[in-house]
């Protein structure tokens, strides 16, 4: 062993060139808390990534405070290095993320090293490309319209609250209130609703790369998230990029922004991508940290003043490019927590403003066993209904109006008997359709079965049955229909349209069915 | 400290073109004392000497070798200018060979340790 060792170093002293050269070097004048102010280095970059040579070896940092006469940084790797009087190098380069396709399946940190112990992520170091954590948005010409949904197997979200591929669509509630498993239906429903036709009577859906970016997490919750993706086999064309509330406020503050390069690489490969930051709210408490300790000033809730452009240019980056530029999208699923429901806080405030739309989940939804918690009021999506299918805007239509009656009458529901017959079937339709719309987490269900469904309450299908039955026999008619005539499902699929042929030969299944 | 070193040295300078550098010096020690800063007065007193140097035209000049016997000051202060500062450190962690820093933020490293470092990199 000592033999190979000295033949190595013999190989590498035979080797060696010199190259001294003039270099730029700072000290470290202060260090603590994950922070180091520098003197010297008047010629650094602001988010430059430098080389802290400490005893123990070199420790990365960022450049984040540029003053006259040093420059404040955040210690990316074991602070605890770092001392009073270290050399500090430049590196010329911004902090960048490998990315490539060896991602995909894995779970990262934000810079880009993996953590799930499954060995090295690239196997082809020729595939890989440096991509910076920061980088402006795609201008006004690279982008076009949104035109593709991307469904998210929940029926609610899916028919009044549609997202399309491309959009920024906040998350947003109380704890406990079911964000994230919104988000994991999501992943896990993008691949049921791929379809590989694609043609001129077909309009195919790519699949979705998905990027789930957790800041501040539990490391058990992540772990579960992790586990379930893999139960579900999504976890093949998603990557988890982990900061938990155990790594530093730097690395938490990354990590959006590392989710965002990596779906950004696969945008521009052409690909339609899907990140979600779960989430923002602690990305925003773990940036206003790093402010306070580099004594920038605090604002509103002692957040730094520019905790909205913080937001605005991570966000920003979801587009979709035009065909030009190879027709790539990048979805953004912010989730934002609320405390007691306190939607005017400063952070949701901020983000809802610059999102396309948001999902409003209520606590006492919740508690009354409407699940998914969404209230249908609140929710908005600004731009998801110009994707939406031809197909899902025909049915849901009907049920926006009818479910918006049912929310005026509400009050009434106890004094149904008082009620003339057309308010008692308005309730009764309301009551239904409420019922229809409740799913459990980890099962999204397939597009063209939820406007099969929403069809069956909103033309008066399941108004003669208990509201307590409504699901199971919805669902019972939903899996005969697709043993019996599953032609009428495949052509929904494939055409995303309902035309009137086969909305006739749905007609009279449904009646068949409705009997068995 | 109080004020920063970097105020302390704004000052001295300020005030050193208004009177002389004794009466300013004078004044700068009555300052450091009343603001109980007189403990980083070694700090504060080589910024303003770094600041002048800089001033007149020099560099501030840090000379750090790995033993005594190879330091020739009066060699290595011919190679520079009159105006500049030139500093004169051991440091034996360099193991050998010299590196010299210039105005605290250039550095030209021609020791073994760095060679070493980079070598085991």
């Amino acid at each position: 062993m000592s033999y190979e060792i000295i033949e190595k170093l013999k190989k590498e002293i035979a080797g060696y060139q010199d190259d001294t050269k003039f270099e730029h070097v700072g000290l470290v004048t202060e260090v603590g808390d994950g922070i180091a102010k520098i003197s010297g280095l008047s010629k650094a970059l602001s988010q430059e990534l430098l080389n802290i040579e400490s005893d123990n070896g070199e420790v990365s940092a960022i450049v984040f405070n540029l003053e006259e006469n040093f420059i404040g940084s955040v210690i990316l790797g074991d602070a605890q290095k770092v001392k009073v009087g270290d050399r500090v190098k430049q590196t010329g380069k911004v902090v960048a993320i490998k990315v490539g396709d060896g991602m995909l399946g894995r779970v990262v940190d934000p810079l880009g090293n993996p953590l799930d112990n499954k060995g090295i992520l690239y196997m082809d170091i020729t595939k890989i490309k440096d991509y910076p954590l920061e980088r402006s948005a795609p201008s006004v010409v690279a982008r076009e319209s949104v035109n593709t949904p991307l469904h998210t197997g929940i029926k609610a979200v899916d028919a009044m609250i549609p997202i399309g591929r491309g959009q920024r669509e906040l998350i947003i509630g109380d704890r406990q209130t079911g964000k994230t498993a919104i988000a994991l239906d999501t992943i896990i429903n993008q691949k049921q609703d791929t379809t590989s036709e694609v043609g001129p009577h077909y309009i195919g859906r790519k699949q979705v790369v998905c990027i789930y970016v957790a800041v501040g997490q539990k490391n058990s919750k992540i772990a579960k998230i992790v586990k379930t993706l893999e139960e579900k086999d999504a976890l093949k064309y998603t990557v988890v990029v982990s900061a938990p509330a155990s790594s530093p406020a730097s690395v938490q503050f990354l990590a959006p922004f590392a989710g965002c390069a990596i779906g950004e690489y696969f945008m521009d490969k052409g690909q339609d991508a899907l990140v979600i930051y779960d989430d923002l709210s602690k990305h925003a408490d773990s940036y206003r940290q790093l402010s306070l300790l580099l004594r920038r000033p605090p604002g509103r809730e002692a957040y730094p003043g520019d905790i909205f452009y913080l937001h605005a240019r991570l966000l920003e980056r979801a587009a979709k490019l035009n065909k030009e530029l190879g027709g790539g999208s990048l979805t953004a699923l912010p989730i934002i927590e609320t405390q007691l429901g306190d939607v005017s806080a400063y952070i949701p405030t901020n983000v809802i403003s610059i999102t396309d739309g948001q999902i409003y989940l209520e606590s006492d939804l919740f508690y009354k066993g409407l699940r998914p918690a969404i209230n249908a009021g609140l929710s908005v999506s600004r731009v998801g209904s110009s994707a939406q299918t031809k197909a899902m805007k025909k049915v849901s239509g009907k049920l926006r109006l009818d479910l918006a009656q049912f929310r005026e009458l509400q009050a009434f529901v106890q004094f149904a008997s008082d009620l003339d017959e057309n308010t008692k079937a308005q309730i009764a339709r309301g009551q239904r359709l409420t019922e229809i719309l409740k799913q459990v987490d980890n099962d999204p269900i397939p597009f063209e079965k939820q406007v099969v469904a929403i069809y069956m309450a909103t033309n008066g299908y399941l108004d003669d049955i208990k509201v307590e039955e409504v699901r199971s026999i919805s669902e019972r008619i939903i899996s005969n229909l697709e043993k019996l005539h599953g032609d009428i499902l495949k052509k929904i699929r494939e055409t995303n349209q309902m035309d009137e042929e086969t909305e006739a030969k749905l007609k009279s299944s449904l009646s068949e069915l409705r009997g068995v | 400290m109080k004020y920063s070193v970097n105020n302390y040295v704004g000052a001295f300078i300020g005030a050193s073109k208004k009177t002389s550098y004794e009466e300013a010096a004078d004044g700068l020690i009555k300052l450091l004392k009343k603001t109980g800063d007189i403990k980083h007065s070694k700090k504060i007193v080589e910024a303003i000497h770094k600041k002048l140097v800089n001033e007149k035209g020099g560099k501030w000049m840090n000379i750090e070798v790995a033993r005594e016997l190879v330091l020739k000051k009066e060699a290595f202060k011919h190679k520079f200018s009159e105006k500049d500062h030139v500093g004169f450190r051991i440091n034996p962690e360099l193991v050998a060979g010299v590196r010299i820093t210039i105005n605290g933020e250039g550095e030209l490293n021609n020791t073994l340790q760095n060679k070493l470092n980079k070598l085991f990199k």
